[in-house]
């Protein structure tokens, strides 16, 4: 027997712990083992190959005498660099762990403006308030590679649970962080001045695991699970636990459904992390596999007090569970419970419209975290305060939207300040609200008012059209949809002519059905369909 | 009649493999289906495609049910055929019975008790047709044939993907269920707008699940799409996750197992390995087919094979000199690691870079510079190539 040990090319991956592979010649599996764990082997030739997260391989062949250690030293396979070849993901040791690498250079001139804000759990009042001043991050910086056009922000999660992304016309997204250990946030833009939002977990083996998982990997998912650093011992450790890396491990474990291994992993995140959502859920849907469903639903029934899970998966797990309790007769559960279970259900369901469910942790839309919607950001960000990130750290500017002695201001809507007010009545250029749920809708309208000159704004029900307002927005005319969730057209038009009487702001109605004489010379439904020319018509008679 | 394949009478009490496929294309209700017309289509219209992939499938099944794990037992068909896919594909016609709720539910009741009877036998689920979602996008709702007829609600003549997937689950009635089965779902999963305006929208119950004991299955479901996408194909021909899947079923998703006494190798498709080459395929479709197609993977994903292959999958290989000036004094080898001469190409490689096929395994590939030449030296590795395509490019630089 030898000792067959493994390094790379690029020193960079030595201390990455990859997952390998170790074949005969004819392909026959020898071994999976990390990078950082060297094998017993007995004589002959080998392939050894390191799969990363993004699909790249990197491979060695090795000889193995008898009695001689050896090491394999990996590299990059040679590719063709053809077109027609099946690519893997762009590649930097910078996002071995992400795909979010991009072959252009950095040399973007005309970025979408962006901004970060934080917000902070309330355990009292069971709500995310802003965190108003810049304290939630660390440092600011460039990304390591000059190739790449990143930012990184190291988050400081003790005071920041959830950083929200806003972009001028664009669905505001907010992100759950891991707690309480620091994260950081990577933000890369593209040419086409869009820019994408990474979070990278200080755990770097948690992190290589969630990208494997994620990605379908998942021989490498399990080889990565037998490393120590991501063991029961190493993450339940009195010094050095980890709530987030178990939690990582365990969602892994039941997507691959290894019961053995589930039932400690559960118990011990339960038992230690009962206040991290996902370790609830993640209890309770084991229970639920083993058929111990009176169980399953008690611990889901512990949901309600405590915070949305931080990765989707969570939320997944715990509304299809929840659903199929609710479901069942009530002979098996008691009603109370159901009825809790219930409750429970409609307030994870309220969130769940709002998930991009492509992102391995939770992410959902809407301005007001406490409160999903699929409203869009201003075209001012700078209403809304938070981090300008746009052009990194060199153009770092104060938090705009709230008042330095007011930390943690609880969450309302957003509250223009002194400077902010100055801007809306200087910028008074919106002459048109749109206001409708269907976005195709509000989209089309929009589009072809821009087209012959007006400012239009955009707004996706009754609520978000009135925050808005509230804002320090002055439309001339709200084109409003009648039938809308949250507040209708007409619940609309009656805040507007209460809350905004002096304004004299007109609201035409769409109503595809029957429609009332409002005796409002400022206000009339229009019957759908109806033409541009109608609209434009209405416009002009109104304004 | 449903079921096209029965060969239960064989099993004599061992486990077998149950397939339930289902491909709608043509609905009665919706505009250009002929029937009377769906109170309101949802912007929804005939489709070309899923039918015959829901064939394709089946014949993959036919055609390799030697490579299965356990026997194949039985396959019920539900096909919904459009006409073009009727005339563009003959066998269609009569081949199951048309995919209405129904027949879809009595086709389901007996698949589930064929797969009730053992607990080592394997289950296979495949719908190819419209889906949509109601307000909470982990749904995935399936639309039979006779969507739209205006009895029962909206959602009366469709089925949820969940009350199938929890309904196979073993339980007290059924405590030899399966263990290992697959689902795929090829449909859609966006929410119509107007589905908003309403509170509760009930589907057709296909099972009643019960409260199961210990569930322990090897069950995936492949989603073609995630929550809010669609899914697409290519008109009057197959779905891209269709051709994808079987794509990889062909042998690309292939992975080489343990040796045999005499070292050979057997080839298999687990549930992992067709996991990691439906993204790279379905990614490489959607090039192709300029779509933004995303597949996921929900249900229960342990490990477990789907079938072996009776040989090492074909591999598409790319072969190129760098630099391309050493093309005139480059000859290449390739050679199988028993050092038997496959392949000579003698300078200068035409065409370049050169593309062929091989069988899986390990080669050795030599670039010679012939004649000699003092800027370029002679190149040499032992890949392993595996599907589903190498590449690779001799550098020859000194």
């Amino acid at each position: 027997m030898s000792k067959l040990f493994f390094d790379f090319e690029d020193k960079y991956f030595s201390q990455a712990g990859i997952p390998l592979e170790i074949r005969k010649l004819n392909l026959a599996l020898v071994a999976r083992t990390l990078a950082s764990e060297p094998i017993d082997i007995t004589p002959g030739t080998y392939h050894v190959t390191a799969m990363l997260p993004t699909g790249q391989k990197l491979s060695a062949q090795v000889e193995v005498i008898q009695g001689v250690d050896v090491t394999a030293i990996l590299g990059y396979e040679e590719d063709t660099g053809s077109p027609d070849m099946l690519k893997t993901e762009a590649f930097s040791p910078h996002d071995i762990f992400h795909s979010h690498a991009h072959p252009e250079p950095k040399s973007t001139p005309n970025r979408m403006a962006t901004r970060l804000r934080a917000f902070r759990y309330n355990e009292l009042s069971n709500n995310y308030e802003l965190v108003a001043n810049q304290q939630w991050f660390e440092q600011m910086d460039h990304g390591p590679s000059s190739d790449f056009d990143t930012v990184q922000i190291r988050v400081l999660t003790d005071k920041a649970h959830l950083v929200q992304f806003l972009q001028p016309n664009a669905r505001v997204t907010n992100i759950l962080l891991p707690t309480p250990q620091t994260c950081q946030l990577i933000v890369t833009w593209f040419p086409n001045r869009q820019c994408s939002l990474i979070v990278q977990f200080q755990n770097m083996w948690a992190d290589m695991l969630l990208q494997y998982s994620i990605r379908g990997l998942f021989d490498q998912a399990t080889t990565m699970i037998t490393s120590r650093l991501l063991s029961i011992e190493s993450l339940f450790s009195q010094e050095g636990s980890d709530p987030i890396a178990a939690t990582i491990v365990a969602y892994f474990l039941l997507r691959s459904g290894d019961f053995d291994q589930l039932r400690m992993w559960t118990e011990n995140l339960f038992t230690q992390f009962q206040w991290l959502s996902d370790s609830v859920i993640i209890r309770s849907e084991y229970l639920a596999r083993v058929g111990e469903h009176d169980e399953a639903l008690d611990t889901l029934l512990r949901i309600e007090s405590d915070r949305l899970p931080i990765f989707s998966d969570g939320l997944l797990y715990a509304v299809d569970r929840l659903r199929l309790y609710v479901n069942t007769s009530d002979s098996y559960f008691n009603n109370e419970r159901i009825v809790k279970a219930q409750a429970i259900l409609n307030h994870l369901e309220q969130h769940i419209s709002f998930v991009d469910f492509s992102n391995p942790l939770l992410t959902f839309t809407g301005i007001n975290p406490n409160q999903p919607s699929n409203e869009t950001a201003r075209e001012e960000l700078s209403r809304y305060g938070g981090v300008d990130i746009t052009y990194g750290l060199q153009t770092l500017i104060p938090d705009a939207g709230f008042d330095e002695e007011r930390p943690d201001s609880t969450f309302s809507q957003p509250l223009p300040s002194s400077r902010d007010t100055k801007a809306v009545n200087e910028t008074q250029s919106v002459q048109v609200l749109v206001v409708d749920d269907e976005i195709a809708m509000v989209d089309l309208l929009a589009d072809m008012l821009s087209d012959v000159g007006y400012e239009v704004a955009r707004a996706h029900d009754g609520r978000s059209a009135l925050a808005l307002l509230r804002a320090g927005l002055r439309p001339r005319i709200v084109i409003t949809d009648l039938m809308m969730p949250n507040l209708d057209g007409v619940g609309l038009y009656r805040a507007i002519r209460t809350e905004f009487a002096e304004d004299h702001i007109v609201v035409l109605i769409m109503s595809a059905g029957k429609t009332v004489n409002l005796g409002d010379p400022e206000a009339s439904f229009m019957t759908k369909p109806f033409s541009i020319i109608d609209l434009l018509d209405a416009i002009e008679r109104f304004a | 009649m449903s079921l096209v394949i029965d060969k239960r009478a064989d099993l004599q009490g061992q486990p077998g493999f149950h397939a339930l496929i289902a491909g709608v294309s043509w609905y009665h209700h919706l505009p250009g289906g002929g029937g009377i017309a769906a109170p309101d289509s949802f912007g929804m219209q005939q489709l070309s495609a899923p039918a015959l992939s829901a064939y394709m499938v089946y014949r993959w099944l036919l055609d390799h049910q030697h490579n299965l794990p356990v026997p194949l037992a039985t396959c019920r068909l539900l096909l919904s055929p459009s006409p073009q896919e009727l005339s563009g594909e003959p066998s269609l016609n009569g081949l199951g019975v048309p995919c209405t709720l129904e027949n879809f539910r009595k086709a389901a009741a007996d698949w589930r008790v064929d797969a009730g009877t053992h607990k080592d036998s394997m289950t296979c689920f495949y719908f190819g047709g419209h889906g949509v979602q109601r307000t909470t996008p982990n749904d995935s709702i399936l639309l039979m044939e006779d969507f739209g007829d205006g009895v029962g609600g909206i959602l009366d003549k469709a089925v949820d993907t969940h009350n199938i997937f929890y309904g196979m689950a073993n339980s007290v009635k059924r405590p030899e269920m399966a263990e290992t089965q697959l689902y795929f779902v090829d449909a859609c999963r966006f929410l119509p707008p107007k589905f908003q305006h309403f509170v509760f929208m009930p589907t057709s119950n296909v099972f009643d699940p019960e409260v199961g004991r210990r569930d322990s299955r090897r069950a995936p479901i492949f989603y073609a799409a995630v929550p809010g996408s669609k899914a697409y194909a290519i008109k009057g021909q197959q779905t891209l996750f269709s051709k994808a899947l079987l794509q990889c079923l062909s042998g690309t998703a292939g992975l080489p197992g343990d040796e045999d006494d005499q070292g050979l190798v057997q080839w298999y498709i687990s549930i992992h390995s067709l996991i990691r080459s439906l993204r790279d395929y379905l990614a490489e479709y959607n090039h192709i087919y300029k779509a933004d197609q995303e597949f996921t993977v929900g249900g229960f994903a342990s490990d477990a094979r789907i079938c072996s292959l009776d040989r090492p999958p074909e591999v598409e290989v790319e072969l190129a000199i760098d630099p391309v000036a050493a093309l005139h004094c480059t000859k290449v080898e390739i050679r199988d690691y028993y050092d038997n001469l496959l392949r000579e190409l003698q300078p200068p490689v035409d065409p370049h870079p050169y593309r062929y096929t091989l069988p899986a395994g390990t080669y050795r590939i030599r670039a010679i510079i012939d004649p000699p030449n003092p800027i370029y030296k002679d190149y040499s590795r032992l890949p392993q190539v595996m599907p589903p395509r190498f590449g690779w490019k001799a550098r020859v630089t000194l």
